[in-house]
């Protein structure tokens, strides 16, 4: 057994100006090079664990229990750690070219004169699929589509090349087929670039396609983490079995095999 | 995509299309105005002239159509207009416009100096001040911008020159440049630049004030935005954050802010001009009102719309160019 | 009550208040602080302050009560800038009113003389307008509100094309309403508090505007102005220079006590939005 990539113990957050806790005594390990989705309702303290994770929560919120990381240091945001949010439109500064987003982060952190930042940027487009990158560089954000501006937001996320991707809801906001695409793009990056992938989600079957484990939230609490199969084909709590029906449907096609085949 | 001088091109239209009705209607007020007046241009000038009895005044009244109706009057008024005759001053007994043309470029000189000084100063202390909102740096620059913001510009002007003046004596009280100097070229510039600190100083010390009042609040509320959060999750350094990607688009509002207030500054110059017996348009408006012209007034005020529609379209594409989303939209694909 | 409480409890709120109910005061009570005419000669002329306690502030190139002439000048700015601050909020919500649910081209229309009365320098209108009809207190309060009353109804004819759209409204259409009964009853409430946010703004350019007024002499000439106290001072400027002085500290002490209020006004305001939306969602 490994050595965990990070140990979080009874990790617990309150928002500034709130009573209840938005996450409580959460304890968990993260495993070097895995795929690990977090899945739950809105509320139910996900965005909350990953923003901790990466040092985002707001002022003012207070947080309890320990965030362990291996290598003693927690990661540098922007250059150990990536963070693609759900807003595409909110996500890019609107009066700056697409070239300049993607690229600053490169020039920041890998020390980059600005001309090598522009060719890593451009290549960094065409990495994530972006038709006419050379274009899409001189573009205004408003000027892409929904789905194109979430993979703009993943190439500058990645752009200083981080061991760690943390995905907060990045499909949540694009229609199906957009969704579809975005997670194929993020499985091959993943594998290409042996990348941690922690991403939340409320759609449990988006989960079951690209995680390793799922870890189930509820309410500011762990309900369970296990495997991705063990937790679909054999589910500890009844909300977690709630959560998998809920998705059955005789139209969905079959997402995991396994299930149908028992 | 549009290219960006279609854009241009766009917005200047569009800007100047809807600026005719308006600029009708301003016209239409002055001449209200002008006829509300007590007496016409004929009382004025036989005022000046010593008197005359009634048929002179009728004589007159009739070449010039100044007996007709209200709307041939008023018709005569807009085709002298259209040829650029904006009547006569009674007070100088020159052409409106040939005063007003005359005056013009001090105003100019001494407010495009103010605006463009208060803008960098303002914008600058603003971004430091909004750099961290709510701090103390913060609330003190916030306190004293108020407090300038508060002050008479007249007032202020007085003080200035009090102070700097008249006690001091390092700068002249009054005037554009020293008179019968006999200087020219380079020194003439700095006569004249010597001249202008003063008010501009006040003018500009008020303008400070508002233009980083605008800033900070622009940095406030940019702040709040979710690029700013992508942005720290990039791990980007706090100047670009501050400067690349919040201030950038704290820029805008204050640009808005320099549209609105093109006109409330070119009335603000009346009463500085006064002070500083600068030889302006502002001025001339004053004068105009002591001497009761009637039509320099009009002039002036005629002129002033015109100005500031002229400011307005300055600031249209500027805010262009700061935002590639405006006039998106109708831009053909 | 709910925003009075909120007022207090900020800082900018109490000090607009104090400074504002001292400003008030003194103009209310102007006659009995300094009892007579601050017309009227009452001393050698241009004593300096605080050398006679009779006359604390000293007095002007006639020999006039200073402290007399700033406490009436209190009564002279609060009152025009009130007047012609309620005067343009009122021609203002009244257009934008109109223009706002009227639509069409009498909205154009309308729209286009506020741009008009926008675009011309409020100053230089006020200006003319006095000079046209002659000096006094309602002309000035008019040709103050003539200058002001063009945001006001921008603003409201804003708020009002947004709150006509709102379900509340067609609900009292489909009832039946009369289309004054829903202007005046469903729309207009909410349409005031966006304005009432900057009428301090407008109070404080009011007064602003009547001091530079009284100041080149086309204020009311039958009352004392700390405007016509300025100029009046300028004569004696190198001599005896508390005379413009001491009304221009006034003057900022006036605008900054109505600025401040108006701060803690708006996040009075705000405060209670968000007590009562009841947190986020």
């Amino acid at each position: 057994m490994s050595e965990p990539l990070c140990r979080i113990t009874n990790l617990t957050i309150r928002y500034a100006g709130h009573e209840t806790p938005a996450l409580e005594k959460l304890t968990l390990d993260l495993k070097a090079g895995e795929r690990l989705a977090i899945v739950g309702e809105s509320g139910s303290g996900k965005s909350t664990f990953v923003r901790a994770l990466a040092g985002l929560l707001p002022d003012g919120a207070v947080q309890y229990g320990e965030i362990q990381w291996a290598a003693n240091e927690s990661p540098k945001l922007g250059r150990d750690l990536g963070f693609v949010f759900q807003d595409t439109s909110a996500s890019l500064n609107p009066v700056l070219r697409i070239g300049e987003q993607v690229a600053e982060g490169a020039r920041h952190h890998l020390g980059m004169p600005w001309s090598s930042a522009y060719q890593h940027a451009l290549q960094l487009l065409e990495h994530v699929r972006i038709p006419n990158a050379a274009a899409a560089m001189h573009a205004y954000p408003h000027q892409l589509s929904g789905g194109q501006r979430q993979r703009v937001a993943i190439a500058a996320a990645i752009a200083s090349r981080p061991s760690i991707l943390i995905a907060d809801e990045a499909t949540s906001a694009l229609d199906t087929v957009v969704q579809a695409e975005i997670v194929g793009l993020l499985d091959d990056l993943v594998n290409e670039h042996a990348m941690t992938l922690i991403f939340v989600t409320h759609d449990i079957a988006l989960a079951s396609n690209l995680a390793d484990r799922i870890a189930v939230f509820k309410d500011g609490r762990l309900v369970e983490i296990g495997t991705a199969s063990d937790i679909l084909t054999d589910p500890a709590s009844d909300y977690t079995r709630s959560l998998i029906t809920g998705h059955y449907d005789l139209s969905t096609p079959p997402l995991v095999t396994s299930v149908l085949g028992s | 995509m549009g290219t960006s001088v279609n854009r241009s091109l766009r917005l200047i239209r569009r800007r100047l299309l809807a600026s005719i009705p308006v600029l009708m209607i301003v016209v239409v007020l002055t001449f209200l105005l002008l006829e509300a007046a007590p007496g016409d241009a004929v009382d004025a000038y036989l005022l000046s002239i010593g008197g005359g009895d009634a048929t002179v005044a009728e004589n007159l009244r009739r070449a010039y159509g100044l007996d007709q109706s209200m709307t041939s009057r008023l018709w005569l008024y807009v085709t002298a207009l259209a040829r650029l005759d904006l009547g006569w001053s009674v007070s100088f007994e020159r052409p409106v416009l040939d005063m007003i043309a005359e005056r013009l470029p001090n105003t100019l000189a001494l407010m495009g100096s103010a605006t463009t000084l208060a803008f960098a100063l303002g914008s600058t202390l603003g971004i430091i001040a909004g750099s961290k909102p709510e701090s103390i740096r913060d609330r003190m620059f916030s306190s004293i911008s108020l407090i300038f913001y508060s002050i008479p510009g007249f007032w202020l002007g007085l003080v200035l020159s009090l102070v700097f003046a008249v006690h001091l004596r390092w700068l002249p009280t009054s005037g554009i440049e020293t008179i019968a100097s006999g200087k020219s070229g380079f020194d003439r510039l700095l006569d004249i630049g010597r001249h202008l600190v003063l008010p501009v100083g006040a003018l500009a010390l008020i303008y400070t004030a508002l233009f980083l009042r605008v800033m900070r609040a622009g940095m406030a509320e940019a702040w709040k935005l979710d690029f700013v959060l992508f942005a720290r999750a990039k791990g980007l350094s706090r100047t670009r954050i501050v400067l690349r990607h919040v201030a950038r688009n704290a820029t805008l509002p204050l640009v808005t802010m320099l549209g609105l207030q093109a006109a409330t500054m070119l009335g603000g110059s009346v009463v500085i001009e006064s002070i500083f017996a600068i030889p302006g348009f502002g001025r001339l408006a004053q004068e105009a009102v002591s001497g009761r012209d009637a039509p320099l007034l009009m002039g002036i005020i005629l002129v002033s719309a015109v100005l500031v529609i002229l400011v307005n379209l300055l600031v249209d594409l500027v805010q262009a160019a700061l935002d590639p989303r405006i006039g998106a939209s109708e831009a053909s694909s | 009550m709910n925003l009075i409480h909120n007022l207090i409890k900020k800082p900018e709120g109490i000090a607009g208040i104090v400074i504002l109910a001292i400003l008030i005061t003194t103009g209310v009570f102007a006659s009995a602080i300094a009892p007579g005419d601050p017309l009227q000669i009452s001393g050698r002329p241009l004593l300096a302050p605080f050398s006679d306690p009779a006359l604390p502030l000293g007095t002007d190139r006639l020999g006039r009560d200073v402290l007399a002439g700033i406490v009436h000048g209190a009564r002279t700015s609060l009152l025009v800038g009130a007047a012609a601050a309620l005067a343009a909020i009122a021609l203002g919500l009244f257009v934008g009113l109109i223009a706002g649910l009227a639509g069409g081209l009498i909205d154009e229309a309308l729209m286009r003389v506020v741009d008009a009365f926008q675009i011309v320098p409020g100053f230089l209108l006020a200006l003319a307008f006095v000079s046209v009809m002659g000096a006094s207190l309602p002309v000035v309060v008019i040709a103050i509100a003539l200058g002001a009353w063009a945001d006001p109804a921008r603003l409201t004819r804003a708020q009002v094309l947004s709150i006509r759209e709102r379900d509340y409204v067609a609900a009292a259409k489909v009832i039946g309403m009369h289309p004054m009964e829903i202007a005046l009853r469903q729309v207009l409430p909410q349409a005031i508090p966006p304005v009432l946010a900057v009428s301090a703004t407008i109070v404080a350019a009011a007064i602003l505007t009547e001091a530079a007024l009284s100041f080149l002499g086309l204020g009311n000439p039958n009352t004392v102005t700390w405007g016509s106290m300025i100029a009046e001072g300028r004569n004696v400027l190198r001599s005896s220079p508390w005379l413009s002085i001491l009304p221009g500290i006034a003057l900022v002490i006036t605008v900054v006590g109505v600025y401040l209020l108006s701060e803690g006004l708006t996040k009075a305001l705000a405060g209670t939005h968000t007590s009562r939306s009841g947190g986020e969602a």
